[in-house]
């Protein structure tokens, strides 16, 4: 079903018209929450909450953007205002990740090499929010414009810091191989 | 360097088997707990107090004629009927006289007048 017609049907208030976002999104969506806040559990509830608030949140979608770039937003909202809640968000400041990338500049790996696990541990590395922007950005292909939307911020800087966060998570695994 | 980050190898979770079901229990929670009958959110009483009061002013208009309406249906005795004769005649002597001397009723007759009223 269109897009337009969802949205149609969600304003009415239809459970239907949910369930089909729900199978259409839902895995995006927990998988989105999950890279942010790193934990099954609270992607889970995360993904839910999202869900609850639809049908109120979209009696003022106004149509500008996407029905999936909505719903990241929404998500992406959500993950911060849990991680500010719970004073997690002192992760990585984007200073402290500037200076790191500053002293670890060079790349080399190959996108082929990456260790999974290794490249889990480099991610959690990251600040949540950039971490969920590389996250839209290279495993679900999203566009910068839609992610320019999503974390309300400028084009310019969504290319920076997906760019500072790549050579940051790179740097990361190369450290870690030649430790090993 | 644009080059992407390889995801592939990484997990791809699915929603838990009863986490729509759990939405739609939430959902139905809310509604139930939000009866028709509760019209008038918190938000709403903003706008309701300055209605109120204008329906008070406008009954409180509409019972003031009936107010009057009673207060002047309200019995007027005749001092002439209910007085004594002392009374009486200190009452229609006020003024008459060509003294300056101001004619005072005897303490005792008009005391005796008052509690009687």
């Amino acid at each position: 079903m269109d897009d337009k017609v969802i949205i149609q049907h969600l304003i009415g208030g239809s459970r239907e018209a949910l369930a089909m976002l729900w199978q259409a999104h839902s895995k995006n969506v927990l998988n989105l929450a999950f890279r942010m806040l790193k934990d099954r559990d609270q992607a889970e509830d995360i993904l839910m909450d999202v869900f609850v608030q639809v049908p109120k949140a979209i009696q003022g979608f106004q149509g500008k953007s996407a029905l999936n770039t909505w719903l990241y937003r929404l998500t992406v909202n959500a993950c911060l205002m849990k991680l500010r809640a719970e004073k997690r968000h002192r992760e990585l400041e984007e200073e402290h990740l500037d200076t790191i990338i500053e002293e670890a500049l060079g790349t080399g790996e190959t996108a082929s090499t990456f260790d999974p696990a290794l490249l889990e541990k480099g991610l959690a590395e990251l600040p949540a929010e950039t971490r969920s922007m590389l996250w839209l950005k290279d495993a679900e292909d999203m566009d910068v414009k839609d992610l320019a939307e999503i974390y309300d911020m400028p084009e310019g800087t969504i290319k920076a810091r997906l760019s500072r966060a790549r050579h940051f998570v790179r740097d990361y695994l190369k450290e870690r191989k030649n430790h090993d | 360097m644009t080059s992407k980050i390889d995801f592939s190898k990484l997990e791809r979770l699915t929603p838990r088997a009863d986490s729509w079901d759990k939405v739609c229990a939430r959902l139905d929670a809310e509604a139930h707990a939000t009866p028709a009958g509760k019209i008038i959110s918190i938000k709403s009483w903003y706008s309701a107090i300055p209605i109120a009061a204008s329906f008070a002013l406008v009954a409180l208009t509409a019972l003031m004629p009936a107010l009057n309406n009673r207060a002047d249906s309200t019995e007027t005795i005749s001092i002439n009927s209910s007085a004594p004769s002392e009374v009486l005649s200190w009452y229609s002597s006020l003024g008459n006289s060509t003294s300056d001397d101001f004619d005072t009723l005897e303490e005792s007759v008009g005391f005796s007048y008052l509690i009687k009223e």
